[in-house]
Parts: C-alpha cells; structure tokens; sequence
C-alpha cells in the first residue's frame, strides 16, 4: 500500500507517494524527484556510494525506507552548489584530481561535508577514519584525502575573510 | 538489489506492537535501525510480510544517569549516540570504544544498541562491554515488564529469549569503580566494517598495587560471549605483571571454544585469545 510522506530535499519541500519496500536512494532516482547524482553500488550498506545527508548526519540511503524518512531534511549532491557555483568540496575534488570514474564521488563528497561540518580541521588519519564505510575501487583514496584537506582549508579561510 | 514486498508499520505504543505481531503471528518482524534488518531482508536470509519499526516510539530514544541507578539506555540510542554522549564516554568507557568499531559511520548513525543485541551475533561489538557491565535487559510484552541479564538473554548465535511480540526497551549498566582500568581489542583483517574474529573486553579494578576484580570477557569463539573465570581468578590478588598476564591470558585461550569458519581457523581463534588477552590486561594495567 503507498502512502503520502513529507519530505525536504536540499531545501525543497516534497509531497511524495511511497511504497512500503522503496528505499531512500531509490525514491531519490525514482521519477517523483529525478535527483539521479546520488549513486546506488553495494545496495547492501557496506559501499556508501548512496551516502545522504539526513537531518546532517551522513547514511546510507539503501538502507533507510523511504517512510522512515518522511519529516526530515535531506541533502543529496545536488544540494550543494548555489546558482550553479560548485561547493568549496567540489571544487577541492576537481582540483585535486580526487574524480576518477566519478562513481563514488558524492557520495565521498557528501561525507567530507558531514565530516568538515563537524570537525573543520581535521588530520589525514581523522579522515581516513571518516571515510571508512566509502570505498572507491579505482583505489583513489589518497587524492581523495588531499581533496579533503584543502577543502577544510579554503572552507577555514573562506570563514577568516568573512570575519 | 530490490527489498521483497511487505507492509511497513510505526505503531508508537507497546500495546500497538504486541497487537499488530499478534495479528500477523509469524509474519512480522521488529525493526530498530534497520541496517542489519534490510540486508538480511535483501537478500532473503529473513523473509517477513510485516515489518514494524520501533522508531516512533519515543521512550526507546532516552538516556538516563543517576549515581545511584547508573545508567539506563532505550534500545533505540543509535551507535553513534553511545559513542558520542558524554557521560557514556567518561563513565562507560568500553561501550563508547566499542561503539566506535561498528561498520561506518553511515551506519552507526542509524544502528541501535538494542538491535546490535538482539542479533546476538557472538561477534556483537556492544555485547562484550555490556556483559561486562553485567548489563540487564528490560522486555516488553504489551503491559507486560520483565529484565534479564544480558548473559542470559542471549542463548545462542542469533538467538535470545525474546517471545514474538516482546521488544527490548532498555539496558540498565553500572560503572565500574573509580580504579579500573579497562580495554575493548577487536580484531579483524579490516578496522572498518568489519565482523571481529575475536574480541576481547578487559576490566581490571585496583586495590592498591594488586588486582582486585578483574573481568575478562572473549567474543566470537564460542556460541554466546563468555567470562573467563579461570582468567579472572589468577590475577585477583596478584600484581598484574607480564607474567602475570601471560599466565591468564594462556587460561583464557584454554577456556574457550571458537569454531573455525569463513573468517579465521579454530586454532588461529585460540591463538588470538591468548595473544589479545595478555595485551587487554597489560592495557588495562597501564591505567592505573
């Protein structure tokens, strides 16, 4: 039986009908919301390429109901650029050549947001400890962690100029 | 991978749970955070027409501190909570450690301490640090209340002495004394997302320079968690040296019965006791 639940999605309210089997990631690639950067690989929780935002923290979304999260707020990676303006994340990814096939991304990307939101300074292990349930099988990790890197820095200047 | 068809319900009371498992007897299943449940469902390792989320009821969510009753924790505090809280982390140091070794932290956002012990996997990462604790579980049926100790709530891999209907509500700990000194060793081929293939939880209380209780309790090499008597009995009264740890340590690797499987042979399990016991002890010796 499908039924009616709220949700807001990178700061748009949704009126979406769900099945009770439907997972997150799947309504969010579904045509009700068409929001397809979110990537779905393991299905299974182990992968994180699926990775969201919920009320700001990091999940899986394959393994989130789609009812269970009626009444809360979702980022996907759509979510993150303004008026076209890529995040400072993003732009960090790009330059660093963290992007390789580009599958895992933002889902990675997602997660360095949650993780820099929390800890603005993070070290090269209290990264890779954040990025443990992300994998990338192009095996990238090392630029991914500069990526991160940088990102915290130009997030932390960004704050320093607009004291 | 497409989660089978079901009905999907979020009652928000006990009685609501107890009437809806009655109502579709042996087809329902209780759902905490759901990570482990949504696999299994996945891949069909559990099929179920009814799933009931535990969720929308609130009294699940709470976490209570009193010097005198310690510490009360709903079954639906997420991992993530145990590992953050401030109270857990000073006075329950094992469990915040623990914690902290589930899967991601994708998933210890949504995982709960009530589903990691109602899996009773004998790899459970909560379960060591709260037997340890001497934790006691509180059922409930309907109306109906009861509390068990977590030692014999769970009676077998995978299995417990919860009736169908009945949901864990609460775990109820006490700290140890000020003067123990403590130690949570997983050890697995990854640090992450990983299943332990032999855990060890360590307490050891001082009395002066010597032992004066000392809890070792060993994961993932036998059908439940298990208490090393023998371990604990040669360290009470003794200084914990070296010697002293090894002497434990080869006890406790004697005690137990790991299985050999997917994981780590039976002889490797053995070995790894005697090895991560002695570091356990020597760990928790070194805070005192």
């Amino acid at each position: 039986m499908k039924k009616y639940i709220k949700l807001n999605i990178n700061s748009n309210e949704y009126e979406l009908l769900v099945a009770d089997n439907e997972t997150l990631a799947q309504l969010l690639r579904g045509p009700q919301v068409n929001l397809t950067g979110t990537k779905q690989g393991c299905e299974l929780g182990d992968c994180g390429a699926c990775t969201v935002l919920m009320d700001g923290k990091p999940v899986n979304s394959c393994l989130v109901l789609a009812m269970q999260a009626n009444g809360h707020e979702i980022t996907t990676i759509e979510g993150l650029s303004v008026n076209g303006k890529l995040h400072p994340i993003q732009e960090a990814f790009i330059n660093a050549g963290a992007v390789q096939c580009g599958y895992c991304t933002p889902g990675m990307i997602l997660k360095a947001k949650a993780l820099l939101d929390t800890n603005p300074n993070p070290s090269r292990t209290e990264i890779r400890e954040a990025f443990v349930g992300n994998l990338c099988r192009c095996t990238g990790y090392f630029k991914i962690i500069n990526a991160v890197e940088s990102a915290a820095q130009s997030l932390g200047n960004k704050e320093v100029n607009a004291k | 991978m497409i989660l089978p068809r079901f009905q999907f319900l979020e009652p928000e009371t006990f009685e609501e749970v107890h009437q809806l498992v009655e109502k579709n007897k042996g087809d329902a299943v209780l759902m905490a955070g759901g990570t482990d449940l949504l696999v299994n469902l996945k891949r069909k390792v559990i099929k179920a027409k009814v799933v009931i989320s535990l969720e929308k009821i609130k009294s699940l969510k709470q976490v209570h501190y009193s010097e005198s009753a310690g510490l009360t924790l709903g079954s639906m505090v997420t991992v993530s909570e145990l590992a953050e809280t401030p109270i857990i982390k000073q006075k329950f140091p094992l469990l915040a450690i623990a914690a902290n070794k589930i899967g991601s932290p994708q998933i210890r956002n949504r995982a709960t301490i009530g589903g990691n012990i109602c899996t009773a996997r004998p790899a459970g990462d909560t379960i060591g640090p709260l037997t340890a604790y001497g934790a006691e579980v509180q059922l409930v049926l309907g109306k109906e209340t009861r509390w068990e100790p977590i030692s014999k709530f769970i009676t077998g891999p995978g299995k417990t002495t919860r009736k169908e209907g009945e949901v864990l509500a609460a775990i109820r700990i006490k700290p140890f004394p000020a003067n123990t000194g403590v130690s949570y060793i997983k050890y697995g081929v990854r640090k992450a997302m990983e299943i332990a293939m032999v855990s060890v939880t360590t307490a050891i209380t001082f009395n002066g320079d010597k032992c004066e209780k000392a809890t070792i309790v060993l994961g993932a090499v036998a059908p439940t968690f298990i208490q090393s008597n023998e371990a604990e009995e040669a360290l009470v009264s003794h200084k914990v040296t070296l010697s002293a740890a090894e002497k434990a340590a080869e006890l406790a690797a004697g005690g137990c019965r790991p299985i050999t499987d997917v994981r780590a042979s039976a002889e490797y399990r053995r070995d790894l006791v005697r090895v991560l016991t002695k570091r356990g002890i020597m760990e928790a010796a070194a805070q005192h």
